[in-house]
C-alpha cells in the first residue's frame, strides 16, 4: 500500500501564499481557519538579515499523536498513509489539538461566513456543515481519489512541493528526501510525518 | 448535520439545473493575463484552476486567481444603476444613492455628452484601466471626437517604459531566464509574484534557482524577493540611478569590463560628439560619424568598410575636436560618480559596489556564445533587471537610463541570458523593431497595435521625439516630446486647466475599473480634480473611493461575466517573450452577470449607438482592430454588434493571419488558445539580429529640450523644468530628500505582496485574511535600531506624518528594512469606501503620505515621484 507524503523544497518557496488560498478555496474553510498556511519568520541583524518562507499543513504521521488521544475514533489513519477526522464522531474535545506537535489543526465552534449570512461556492459544502469540531488537511482526498494531486501542490508556482509515495524508492518524492537529506519537523516528537522538508 | 445556508435555499427554490463544465478564459486579477478554466456548476462558480496548455504559465495561477471567486459572490456588488441625490461632493460625504432604471441613467449620460459634444468634444476624458479592452476607450473617444482617452491612473514608471522602447524595443523587460546566471533586481520582484508576467517569471525563476543562478536584489525593504535571495543590498529610496552610474564606473573604469564589440556596432557608442553635445554629422544626408580606428578618419555610422569603430580618443573632424559618445559617457561617469560619493548617496558600502560589478560583469561572460537553431548568438547570462521601485522617482529618464547602461555594457540587450523585451517583434512582422533616425532603435509598435492612431493606450513612441507644439491633450503629450508613457497628467490639467494653456475645460468624465483615489498620491489633490469636473459616470462593480464623486453609477460586470476584446493577451505585454509559441488566449464569460449588470463595453456601444456615433464608431474598430482587411468581417455601418461578435471577428482576423481556422473546439479545454505557430529565432532574440543601435547617450534631447523650452516660454510656461532635457544620464535627488528639515527624519517606501495589485485586491475576503494574520503585512515597518532611538516597540500604534497628510497604524519592527526608511507592506490599503466592507479600515494608505504638485514630476519622461520624508511616533506623543 502507497503512503502518500509530500517534500516541501525550503529554498524555492517565496511565501506567495498561493497554496494558504488554494486550500482556502478548495475546502471552504471559514474565516480564520487554515489547513495549510505559509509562516515566516526572519532572524539576524540589519543587513545580514535572514527570512524564512515554511508552509505547514497536517502532517499526516505515521505514528500519529492526535489519533493515539482521540476518545471518539473520529481521528483515524488511512491505509494510504492519510490521517483523517470523521466528522460525524468528533466530539470536539480537542484533545488532538493538545497533543499534535504541528500547527496542523483548529477547533471550529460556530459557522461562520466571510460575508454576513453568504456562502461563497466551493466544491465540498458539506465539511463547512459541522461546528463543534477540529478540522485540519486532509491530503484533499477527493482530489486523491480522482487522480489529482492536492490543491496546495497542484497550484504552486515554483513547483515547491512534490507529492506521491515515500514508501516507493523510486517516487520522486523518495528521490528528494535522499538526495536532498529531507528531514521532518519535529523528530523528536516520533511521530513519523509523512510531510518531509529540503533546504 | 447543519442547516442549508441561505445561498443553498435560493439555489434549491429555483431549482437550477444541473450543469458541470470548466470554461476556457483569462484572468484579470491584475494587470497580467494568465490561462485558467473556471469551473461552473449548477450555474455558480465553483473553482478556478491554471490552464495546463497555456504555453506560458502551463497549468500555473496565484492565489488572487483563486481568489477571484470572493470577489464575483461579494454581496456589495453593484447589480442596479444608481443616480446621486445629494450635490455635494467630498471624501467621506454619502452621495445618497438612488436607484434609478437603466433607461433612464443612459438618457441622463447621454445627454450630458450630447452637449459637450455640440460645445467642444475635447471636454470629455475617459479614464480607465481595463487595460487589454484599451480599445473600446480609444474608439470611443475616436467616434466621439475628444483625444482625452489617455487617462490611467496607475503608475508603473514613465521613464521605464520609455527607455525599454528605446533600448530593448518594448513596453516591458524581463529576463532570459532559462539562461540568465546571474540576476539582479533593483526594486523589482520580478520571479517572486509580483511584476510582469509573474506566474511564468516565478517558474522560470525556481528553475533557475534550481539551476544554481545567483539572485541580488537591491531595496530598502528586504520583501519576498529580497528574502529568497543570495544577496541584499539595502538602499536609500530614489537613489538606485546613483548606484548605476557607480556600478558602471567600477565595471568601465576600473575594471574594463565591456562589451566593446555589442558597444561598436549595436549602440551609439561609437558616435563622435562635438563641442555643442551633438553628433558631428557628414556625408550628403548628414548622418552621425564614428572614427575608423583602422584608417584614422571618420566615416558614416553604418558606412559598411568601417575596420574598427574607435570607442575611446580625441579626434579632429572638419576642424571640430570630438571624441566618441563612449568616451564622453565615461568621463562624465568618472568625474561626477565617484564611487565614495555614490555610496555617501545611496549608503551602499563602496566595496559592495565594487563587488556587485564585478561578479555582474564577469557573470556577463562577454565574448561567449551560444548555437540556437543554427545560428550563432551572444550568451550574456547576467542581466539587472528593475520596475517601478527604481523608476517611480523624479529622476526616472535618467535613472532607467542608468540601469540600462549596465545590461548595455555587457551587451545582453534581448539575448539569450539578458534581459529581454516583451516581443520587439510582433508575430507575422506585425510590428518591429528596427534602425530609424540616426539608426537608433525605433519601434512602430504603437501604431501597428492600433493601427491608424500613433498611440495605444498611454503608450507613446518616444523616438524619434515628437513635434513640440501647444496643449490640446490633456496628458499634455505635446509638450513631454520623448516619453512613452503618460497616465495620470489630466489630474493636473483637469484640475487647473488654464495653468497648462488647455484650450478647453473638461467638463464629463467616463470612468472605470481605476481608482485614482487610492492609487495615485495625495487623495485630497485627486478629489479637487474630481469635483473639478460636472459630471462623472462611473462603471462600478463596488463602489469604490472615486465612484463617491460620481453622478450616475453603471453596474460593471466582473470578468467570469463578460467577453473582451480579442486578444486579451497582447504579445507587446502579455506574452511571455524569449523562445516559445504565439499563442492567442480569450476572455470569456462562465456565468450570467446577477441582477441588472451589464459590461461597460457593451454599455459604451449603447451610448456611441444613443448618439447618433454607432457608424462612426464601427467605422473606427474596423480600422483600429484592423478587421477591415479582410472580407466579410469588417462590421457594418449601422448594426449594433455586442462584444462576442467583434471578439469572434478578432478571432477569425488573427486565425486567418496564420492560415489557420476558427472552429467549434476553439477556446474550451479541447484547444484552449489560438497558437499561431513557434517563433523565429528571430523574434525570440531581436537585438542580435538587428542593425538597430540602443543609446547609451540621448543627443535628441538637446533640440528637444530646446523645442520644449521656447513653446512653454512662448505660452508663458516659464515655470516648466528643461533642466533634465541632457543627453548624458545623471542622477538628481527627488524632491523629498532636498527636504533637509530634521523633523521629517526618515524616508518612506512600500512593497508589495503577491496577493495583492491594483486597489481592488484589498476588498476580497480570502485575500485580507490571509495577509492580515502575517506578521508585516498590512503594518508599519520600522528597522529595530531606529524604533529603540525613538522609543517605539513593536506592536505600538503609531503615526506616520510628511507634510501632506498623516496615518495611523500598527508598527512591526524588523531588521528587513533599511533604518533611515519607514515602510507599508502590501498594496494599496488604507481604504475607506462605504460599500468595501473587508478592505474598509485595514493597513495604512501610503498613498496619503505623498504630495502631488508640479514640482514632484519630471518634465522630460512625466514621471510624478512617490518619494517622501516622514516622521513617526507613537499615538499620543
Amino acid at each position: 500500500m502507497a503512503r502518500y507524503g509530500m517534500v516541501i523544497d525550503l529554498k524555492l518557496c517565496i511565501g506567495c501564499n498561493a497554496c494558504t488560498m488554494a486550500c482556502k478555496a478548495e475546502h471552504g474553510t471559514q474565516p480564520g481557519v487554515f489547513w495549510g498556511r505559509v509562516l515566516e519568520k526572519e532572524w539576524g541583524k540589519y543587513p545580514q538579515v535572514t527570512r524564512l518562507f515554511m508552509p505547514v499543513l497536517c502532517y499526516h504521521c505515521s505514528d500519529p499523536l492526535c489519533v493515539a488521544v482521540c476518545p471518539t475514533g473520529a481521528s483515524h489513519k488511512t491505509e494510504e498513509g492519510l490521517v483523517l477526522i470523521d466528522y460525524d464522531k468528533c466530539a470536539g474535545c480537542r484533545a488532538c489539538i493538545a497533543n499534535c506537535p504541528y500547527p496542523a489543526r483548529t477547533y471550529v465552534s460556530k459557522r461562520r461566513f466571510y460575508f454576513p449570512d453568504t456562502e461563497i461556492p466551493y466544491g465540498k459544502r458539506e465539511l463547512l456543515r459541522h461546528e463543534g469540531v477540529v478540522q485540519k488537511c486532509d491530503f484533499c482526498i477527493e482530489r486523491l481519489r480522482e487522480g489529482d494531486v492536492p490543491a496546495c501542490v497542484e497550484i504552486c508556482p515554483t513547483s515547491c512541493r512534490e507529492f506521491g509515495d515515500i514508501d516507493d524508492p523510486e517516487s520522486e518524492v523518495s528521490r528528494l528526501i535522499e538526495s536532498r537529506k529531507g528531514f521532518q519537523l519535529f523528530p523528536e516528537k516520533r511521530t513519523d510525518p509523512s510531510v518531509f522538508y529540503v533546504k | 448535520m447543519g442547516q442549508d445556508s441561505p445561498i443553498d435555499e435560493k439555489l434549491n427554490a429555483v431549482g437550477v439545473k444541473e450543469d458541470d463544465e470548466w470554461v476556457v478564459t483569462s484572468c484579470n486579477a491584475c494587470f497580467n493575463i494568465c490561462g485558467i478554466r473556471v469551473r461552473r456548476k449548477d450555474g455558480r462558480v465553483v473553482d478556478v484552476k491554471g490552464d495546463p496548455d497555456v504555453p506560458s504559465t502551463k497549468g500555473k495561477i496565484c492565489g488572487k486567481s483563486k481568489a477571484r471567486i470572493a470577489d464575483l459572490y461579494n454581496p456589495n456588488r453593484v447589480l442596479k444603476p444608481l443616480v446621486r441625490t445629494n450635490p455635494e461632493k467630498g471624501i467621506g460625504v454619502d452621495p445618497g444613492w438612488k436607484e434609478i432604471s437603466w433607461d433612464d441613467a443612459l438618457d441622463i449620460v447621454v445627454e450630458k455628452l450630447r452637449k459637450v459634444r455640440e460645445e467642444d468634444p475635447r471636454k470629455l476624458v475617459i479614464n480607465t484601466f481595463d487595460l487589454c479592452n484599451f480599445h473600446i476607450a480609444q474608439m470611443f473617444a475616436a467616434a466621439f471626437g475628444t483625444p482625452n482617452d489617455q487617462f490611467y491612473t496607475v503608475t508603473c514608471g514613465n521613464g521605464l517604459h520609455t527607455i525599454f522602447y528605446q533600448t530593448i524595443g518594448a513596453i516591458n523587460s524581463e529576463i532570459d531566464l532559462a539562461h540568465c546566471n546571474h540576476i539582479i533586481l533593483c526594486g523589482s520582484q520580478l520571479g517572486h509574484g509580483v511584476n510582469n508576467n509573474p506566474i511564468e517569471a516565478i517558474a522560470d525563476m525556481a528553475e533557475a534557482r534550481r539551476r544554481g543562478a545567483k539572485l541580488v536584489v537591491i531595496d530598502p525593504i528586504c520583501g519576498h524577493a529580497a528574502a529568497k535571495a543570495d544577496e541584499w543590498v539595502p538602499i536609500l529610496p530614489g537613489t538606485d540611478g546613483a548606484l548605476a552610474l557607480g556600478m558602471v564606473n567600477a565595471l568601465v573604469n576600473e575594471l574594463g569590463i565591456y562589451d566593446a564589440e555589442f558597444l561598436k556596432k549595436k549602440t551609439n557608442a561609437p558616435y563622435l560628439i562635438g563641442p555643442d553635445g551633438h553628433y558631428v554629422r557628414g556625408g550628403e544626408d548628414e548622418k552621425p560619424l564614428v572614427w575608423d580606428a583602422a584608417e584614422g578618419i571618420a566615416k558614416e555610422y553604418d558606412a559598411p568598410d568601417v575596420g574598427d569603430f574607435a570607442l575611446e580618443g580625441e579626434f579632429e573632424v572638419d576642424g571640430v575636436k570630438c571624441r566618441p559618445a563612449f568616451e564622453v559617457l565615461m568621463t562624465h561617469i568618472r568625474e561626477n560618480y565617484p564611487l565614495e560619493e555614490v555610496s555617501r548617496i545611496t549608503t551602499v558600502p563602496v566595496e559592495t559596489i565594487r563587488h556587485l560589478a564585478k561578479e555582474f560583469g564577469e557573470a556577463a561572460t562577454i565574448g561567449a556564445t551560444i548555437n540556437m537553431k543554427g545560428e550563432t548568438l551572444p550568451l550574456r547570462p547576467s542581466t539587472i533587471e528593475w520596475k517601478r521601485g527604481a523608476s517611480h522617482h523624479k529622476n526616472s529618464w535618467h535613472t532607467c537610463l542608468s540601469l540600462m547602461l549596465l545590461n548595455t555594457m555587457v551587451g545582453n540587450l534581448n539575448a539569450p541570458g539578458g534581459l529581454i523585451g516583451t516581443n520587439p517583434h510582433g508575430p507575422f512582422n506585425y510590428w518591429n523593431m528596427f534602425p530609424g533616425r540616426d539608426g537608433m532603435l525605433t519601434t512602430d509598435q504603437h501604431t501597428k497595435l492600433f493601427i491608424g492612431m500613433d498611440s495605444f493606450a498611454c503608450f507613446i513612441s518616444p523616438y524619434p521625439p515628437r513635434e513640440v507644439s501647444p496643449p490640446e491633450h490633456l496628458s499634455l503629450r505635446e509638450l513631454l516630446p520623448v516619453t512613452g508613457f503618460i497616465p495620470i497628467m489630466p489630474i493636473f490639467t483637469i484640475t487647473d486647466p488654464e495653468k497648462f494653456n488647455i484650450p478647453y475645460k473638461p467638463e464629463v468624465m467616463i470612468t472605470c475599473r481605476t481608482n485614482p483615489m487610492i492609487s495615485v498620491p495625495d487623495p485630497e489633490k485627486v478629489a479637487e480634480m474630481l469635483k473639478a469636473l460636472d459630471f462623472i459616470v462611473g462603471f462600478a462593480i463596488k463602489i469604490d473611493e472615486t465612484l463617491e464623486f460620481a453622478d450616475i453609477i453603471l453596474p460593471e460586470a466582473h470578468d467570469f461575466e463578460r467577453y473582451w476584446f480579442f486578444p486579451p493577451n497582447a504579445p507587446a505585454g502579455f506574452q511571455k517573450p524569449g523562445p516559445g509559441d504565439w499563442y492567442y488566449q480569450i476572455v470569456q464569460p462562465v456565468v450570467e452577470a446577477p441582477g441588472e449588470v451589464r459590461s461597460w463595453i457593451e454599455v459604451m456601444i449603447d451610448i456611441a449607438d444613443r448618439l447618433g456615433l454607432l457608424a462612426e464608431f464601427n467605422d473606427v474598430v474596423n480600422v483600429g482592430t484592423g478587421l477591415l482587411m479582410i472580407d466579410g468581417l469588417a462590421l457594418e455601418p449601422d448594426r449594433k454588434y455586442s462584444v462576442r461578435e467583434i471578439c469572434m471577428r478578432q478571432a477569425e482576423m488573427f486565425a486567418w493571419i496564420a492560415d489557420k481556422e476558427v472552429t467549434p473546439e476553439l477556446f474550451t479545454p479541447e484547444m484552449p488558445v489560438l497558437n499561431l505557430g513557434e517563433k523565429s529565432l528571430e523574434e525570440s532574440y531581436p537585438s542580435p539580429m538587428n542593425d538597430a543601435r540602443a543609446p547609451i547617450y540621448m543627443e535628441q534631447l538637446i533640440d528637444v529640450g530646446k523645442q520644449v523650452e521656447k513653446v512653454t516660454r512662448e505660452l508663458g510656461m516659464d515655470w516648466w523644468d528643461v533642466s533634465s532635457y541632457n543627453p548624458l544620464p545623471t542622477w538628481t535627488p527627488c524632491p523629498a530628500r532636498e527636504d533637509t528639515d530634521e523633523e521629517y527624519d526618515l524616508f518612506l517606501t512600500s512593497s508589495r505582496l503577491a496577493l495583492h495589485s491594483h486597489s481592488v485586491s484589498a476588498d476580497n475576503p480570502w485575500i485580507s485574511d490571509i495577509c492580515s494574520r502575517n506578521r508585516l503585512d498590512y503594518n508599519i515597518l520600522l528597522n529595530s535600531e531606529t524604533a529603540a532611538e525613538k522609543g517605539i516597540e513593536d506592536g505600538d500604534t503609531v503615526c506616520v506624518e510628511s507634510r501632506t497628510g498623516k496615518v495611523k497604524g500598527t508598527v512591526r519592527l524588523t531588521e528587513c528594512i533599511h533604518p533611515q526608511v519607514v515602510g507599508t507592506l502590501g498594496g494599496h490599503l488604507g481604504q475607506w469606501a462605504g460599500q468595501k466592507a473587508i478592505a474598509r479600515g485595514k493597513g495604512v494608505n501610503h498613498n496619503a503620505l505623498i504630495a502631488f504638485d508640479w514640482d514632484m514630476v519630471e518634465t522630460v519622461s512625466g514621471q510624478i515621484d512617490t518619494c517622501a520624508k516622514v516622521k513617526i511616533y507613537k499615538e499620543g506623543d
